[in-house]
C-alpha cells in the first residue's frame, strides 16, 4: 500500500512537472479607440449606418496603434461613416491565430493574404468573398488603378477573391555583389549578364582574394529556376501551355552540372548546403567575407539590402524580369465571408487605391508625429525621432492598396515609382499568368512529394554531390513513388481547363 | 423454489448495500483533503485535454470554413493517405521509434549513474552545484542548442574539424552532408539536454530512501557496490518504471527542435533525421491543411495509446505493484 502510494505520488509530481504551460492567454486584440469618434458625421454620408471595419494583417502591434486607428477612424467617418480597428497579428503566430478566427467564424472584414500565404487554400475552403460585383460598384476605381493583367493574374478560375497591392509586377533575377570588390576589380554590372560573364567575376575573386568566398549559399539555383520556369511547371521559353518536369529538361540538368562545377571550383562556401538556413550566408555577406549571393531583384533592391546588411551592395541581373501569377497575387487584401458589411469593406479598399491621405496614414502614421513632409511626396522622421524611437513603424507599404501613392522616405530614390512603372512595363508576362494550381485533389501526393524535394533539391542546388545524373535519377524514382505523376497529370488537366476558360 | 430463493437472497443484499455506501462515504470523508486537491488538476485535464478531443473528427473531414467543423463533408481516411502512401512512411516511423528507444535506454542509464554518483557526494554545496549544472541544458531552447551544435560542426569555423581532427589525425568530415553520423550526434545532443532533468528526479527518489537500510547493510559488511545494486536500485525501481512508461507513451512523437533545428533542416541528412513530426511539418509548411495534420496527430496518439497499454500490461505481469494502472 505504501509502495503504491509512493508510485502514485511520484507519478503525480512528474505529471505536474511535465504538463505543458497553457500559454494562449495573451489576447492582444486591441480594443482601444474602438468607440471613439463615431459621432461626428459628415454630410452626404447620412444614408450609411455607422460601421466598424476590422483589418487583419501580419505585423507587430505598434505603440501608437490606437492613435493611428483613431485618426483613421475620424477620417473614415467623414468619408464613408465607418471606423476602423487595426488588428496586427505577429508573423510567428499568424497561422494559429487566423486559423482559429476562420474556423470559429469570428467576424472581421478584411484580411491580408497572398499566393504564398494560403490564398488558394482559403478560397477553396470558402473563407473569402467573391468580389466581382463589389468591384463593379463600390470598388470601381480599383481595376482602373491596377490594370487588367494584375486583376486577371490574381484571379482563381476567372473570379477575384482578393485585390492585389499595386507594387512591382515582375521579378528580376540575379546576384547582390559586394560593392567594394566590384569597384576594386571594375566589374561591369550594367545590363543582363550571362552566367559565363558571372563566372569570370567569380574566377577573378577566387584567384585574387583568398579570404573571400565568391558565391555564398545555394539560393542562386532557386533564383535561376524562377527566372526560367513559371512555378517550376512551365518553361519560360515555351509558347505552349504544357506542364513539364524540370528534372527532365536538359537546360536544368546542365545548370545543376554547372552548380557542381562551381562547387568543385571552390566558389561556394564550405557550408553551402546549410548556410542559408543557419543564417551564416547573410553573416558572411555582412562581414564582407563573401562576394555574391543569389537574389530575386526589383529596382532599388540593392539600396534596400545595403541598409539591411550594413555594407554597400550592388545588384546585377542574370535574366530579364518575368511576371507570373506569383507576382500578381504576391500581396492582397480579401474580404472575409464573416464581414457584416462587405460593401463598406470594398469602399474602404477603393479608398486605399485612390486616397493618398488614408493610405499614408495606414502606412506611416500621423503627419507631424510619426513623419514630416520634406516635399510633396517625400517624408522623413520628425526632429528627435529615429527608427528606434518612433511610435508607429510601418507594417509594410507593400501590403496595402496602391503603393505608388504612398510617400517615399528621404533615403529612397525620388523617382522610385517611375522606376517601378518602367520595370513593370519591361517585364515579360508568363503565358500562364493568372493560372493558380489548386492542390486539393492531389494534396496527399503533394505532401509526400514536398518531403522528397526537400531531401534532394538542396544538395543538387549546392552542387554538393558527385554524381549529378545518378542523384537526379534517384530523386525522380523516389518522387514517382510519392505520386508525382498523378500531380503532373492534375496540373496539366487544370491548366487545360484554365486555358479553355480564359480564351 | 424460485420464490424461496428470491426471498432468501435479499436478506444479505439489504445488509450489504448500505454498508457499501457507508464505506464509500467513509472513504470520501477520510480522503476529502486529497480529493479536494485533485479538483484543480482534474478540471485542468477536462478543460485542456478532454474537451478539445472532439477535434479528432477533423482527421476524417474535408474542412471548409463555411460549413464549420461539424458541417464539413466526411473525407473517410483520405487525410491519412499522405502518411502511408509516401515512400518515406516506413523510414519516418522507424526513425521515430528507434530514436526514442535509444533515448530511453541511454538517458535512463546515464541519469541513474549521475544520480547514484551525486548521492555519494557528502558536501551539500557541491551537490547543489552539480544538480544545477546538469539541469542547465534542460532549460536552454532547442534553437540555441542547434547553434551550439552548429558551432561545433559547421565547416567554416568548427571546433571538431579544426581542432580535434588535427589532434587525432582524422580527416575532416562534412557533418551536415553525411547522414551516417547523425544517429550518434542526435543521441548525444539529446542526452546532454535531458539527462540532468531525469537525474534530479532519480536523485530525489534516492534521497527519500530510509537511511536505516544502509546502516544495516554497512553493519552486515555490504560494500558500496552491493548497497547500490541491492538497496538503491530496487528501491527506486518504481520511479524508473514510471519514467520509462511515460517515455514509452510518447515514443511516436519526436522533439521537433531536435530533429528539425539541430540538423539545420539539411536535405542530405533526412534519411536519418526525418521523423513523423518533421515529415508532417515539411508536408504542411506550404498547405497548412488542418485535416491532414490532425490525421497525423491521431495516428501518433492511437499508436502511443496501445503502446502504453502494452507496456503497462507487461509491467503488471512482472510486478503488479509497479504498474501504473
Amino acid at each position: 500500500m505504501k509502495k503504491k502510494m509512493y508510485t502514485l505520488l511520484a507519478l503525480l509530481m512528474v505529471v505536474m512537472l511535465v504538463l505543458p504551460a497553457c500559454g494562449q492567454k495573451s489576447n492582444d486584440s486591441k480594443k482601444a479607440g474602438e468607440n471613439s469618434s463615431t459621432s461626428s458625421e459628415g454630410e452626404g454620408v447620412t444614408k450609411l449606418e455607422p460601421y466598424k471595419l476590422t483589418l487583419v494583417y501580419p505585423g507587430d502591434a505598434q505603440k501608437d496603434l490606437a492613435l493611428v486607428q483613431e485618426e483613421m477612424s475620424k477620417y473614415l467617418t467623414e468619408k464613408i461613416n465607418a471606423t476602423i480597428e487595426l488588428k496586427p497579428i505577429d508573423w510567428g503566430s499568424w497561422t494559429d491565430k487566423t486559423n482559429l478566427m476562420k474556423i470559429s467564424g469570428e467576424s472581421f472584414d478584411l484580411m491580408f493574404t497572398a499566393g504564398w500565404f494560403g490564398y488558394g487554400l482559403d478560397v477553396s475552403k470558402g473563407q473569402f468573398l467573391e468580389l466581382t460585383n463589389l468591384l463593379k460598384n463600390q470598388g470601381k476605381d480599383i481595376p482602373t488603378v491596377l490594370g487588367d493583367d494584375f486583376i486577371k493574374g490574381s484571379q482563381i478560375s476567372g473570379k477575384s477573391y482578393g485585390v492585389p497591392t499595386k507594387k512591382e509586377f515582375a521579378q528580376g533575377f540575379g546576384f547582390l555583389l559586394n560593392k567594394a570588390l566590384v569597384d576594386k576589380y571594375q566589374f561591369n554590372t550594367e545590363g543582363v549578364k550571362t552566367l559565363e560573364e558571372m563566372e569570370e567575376m567569380f574566377k577573378t575573386i577566387k584567384e585574387n582574394e583568398p579570404g573571400i568566398v565568391p558565391v555564398v549559399s545555394n539560393k542562386f539555383a532557386n533564383t535561376w529556376g524562377a527566372a526560367n520556369y513559371d512555378n517550376s511547371m512551365i518553361s519560360r521559353d515555351s509558347k505552349e501551355l504544357k506542364i513539364i518536369d524540370t528534372l527532365e529538361d536538359p537546360k536544368f540538368i546542365d545548370f545543376l552540372k554547372r552548380m557542381r562545377q562551381w562547387n568543385l571550383n571552390g566558389w561556394f562556401d564550405k557550408d553551402v548546403v546549410t548556410s542559408d538556413t543557419s543564417g551564416q550566408a547573410d553573416n558572411m555577406i555582412k562581414s564582407g567575407k563573401a562576394f555574391a549571393i543569389g537574389q530575386s531583384l526589383k529596382p532599388g533592391k540593392d539600396k534596400e539590402m545595403t541598409v539591411t546588411m550594413g555594407l554597400p551592395l550592388v545588384q546585377v541581373e542574370t535574366a530579364l524580369p518575368y511576371t507570373t501569377t506569383g507576382e500578381a497575387n504576391g500581396a492582397m487584401l480579401a474580404i472575409s465571408r464573416t464581414s457584416k458589411d462587405p460593401e463598406r469593406a470594398m469602399m474602404f479598399l477603393n479608398m486605399l487605391y485612390t486616397d493618398a491621405k488614408l493610405l499614408n496614414m495606414l502606412d506611416w502614421g500621423i503627419e507631424g508625429k510619426h513623419y514630416v513632409k520634406i516635399s510633396d511626396n517625400m517624408i522623413d522622421y520628425p526632429e528627435g525621432v529615429t527608427a528606434d524611437t518612433q511610435g508607429y513603424s510601418s507594417p509594410g507599404g507593400w501590403m496595402f492598396g496602391n503603393q505608388f501613392i504612398s510617400y517615399l522616405w528621404a533615403n529612397e530614390d525620388s523617382d522610385k515609382w517611375e522606376q517601378f512603372e518602367k520595370f513593370n512595363a519591361s517585364a515579360e508576362r508568363s503565358i500562364a499568368l493568372g493560372f493558380t494550381f489548386d492542390e486539393t485533389p492531389v494534396k496527399a501526393e503533394m505532401a509526400a512529394v514536398s518531403n522528397v524535394d526537400k531531401e534532394f533539391q538542396m544538395v543538387l542546388n549546392a552542387g554538393a554531390i558527385d554524381d549529378v545524373e545518378g542523384t537526379i535519377a534517384k530523386y525522380k524514382a523516389k518522387r514517382d513513388a510519392a505520386g508525382f505523376q498523378k500531380v503532373q497529370e492534375e496540373r496539366q488537366r487544370q491548366l487545360d481547363e484554365w486555358a479553355k476558360a480564359s480564351q | 423454489m424460485p420464490t424461496l430463493a428470491s426471498s432468501d437472497v435479499p436478506v444479505p443484499t439489504v445488509t450489504v448495500v448500505p454498508s457499501r455506501q457507508r464505506i464509500f462515504r467513509k472513504k470520501i470523508k477520510k480522503y476529502r483533503a486529497l480529493l479536494l486537491m485533485m479538483i484543480p488538476g482534474l478540471a485542468y485535464l477536462i478543460l485542456n485535454n478532454y474537451i478539445p478531443m472532439y477535434g479528432v473528427i477533423l482527421a476524417f473531414k474535408e474542412l471548409n470554413y463555411v460549413d464549420g467543423i461539424f458541417g464539413s463533408p466526411w473525407a473517410g481516411l483520405y487525410n491519412f493517405k499522405f502518411l502511408f502512401n509516401s515512400p518515406d512512411a516506413y523510414l519516418i516511423t522507424r526513425n521515430t521509434v528507434l530514436y526514442n528507444g535509444a533515448f530511453i535506454i541511454v538517458n535512463t542509464s546515464i541519469a541513474l549513474l549521475i544520480a547514484l554518483l551525486v548521492n555519494e557526494i557528502k558536501d551539500k554545496v557541491v551537490t547543489r552545484f552539480y544538480q544545477s549544472t546538469f539541469l542547465l541544458p534542460h532549460i536552454i531552447s532547442m534553437v540555441v542548442v542547434a547553434y551550439l551544435v552548429y558551432s561545433f560542426l559547421n565547416a567554416e569555423s568548427d571546433f571538431i574539424n579544426r581542432q580535434l581532427a588535427n589532434w587525432f589525425g582524422f580527416d575532416s568530415i562534412s557533418w551536415y552532408n553525411e547522414a551516417n553520423y547523425w544517429p550518434y550526434v542526435l543521441v548525444i545532443v539529446n542526452a546532454w539536454k535531458s539527462v540532468g532533468y531525469l537525474a534530479i528526479i532519480y536523485f530525489a527518489a534516492i534521497i527519500g530512501i530510509d537511511k536505516e537500510y544502509y546502516e544495516a547493510a554497512t553493519i552486515d559488511g555490504a560494500s558500496k557496490w552491493k548497497q547500490m545494486t541491492r538497496i538503491t536500485i530496487p528501491l527506486i525501481a518504481p520511479m524508473i518504471i514510471v519514467m520509462t512508461l511515460l517515455s514509452i507513451s510518447t515514443i511516436m512523437r519526436s522533439d521537433f527542435g531536435l530533429f528539425y533545428q539541430v540538423p539545420m533542416n539539411s536535405g542530405p541528412l533526412m534519411p536519418t533525421t526525418n521523423t513523423i513530426d518533421t515529415f508532417v511539418y515539411r508536408a504542411m509548411i506550404v498547405r497548412g491543411d488542418i485535416g491532414m495534420s490532425t490525421a497525423a496527430g491521431v495516428y501518433q496518439s492511437v499508436v502511443c495509446f496501445f503502446l502504453i497499454l502494452g507496456a503497462n500490461f507487461a509491467v503488471r505481469r512482472i510486478s503488479k505493484d509497479n504498474a501504473l494502472f
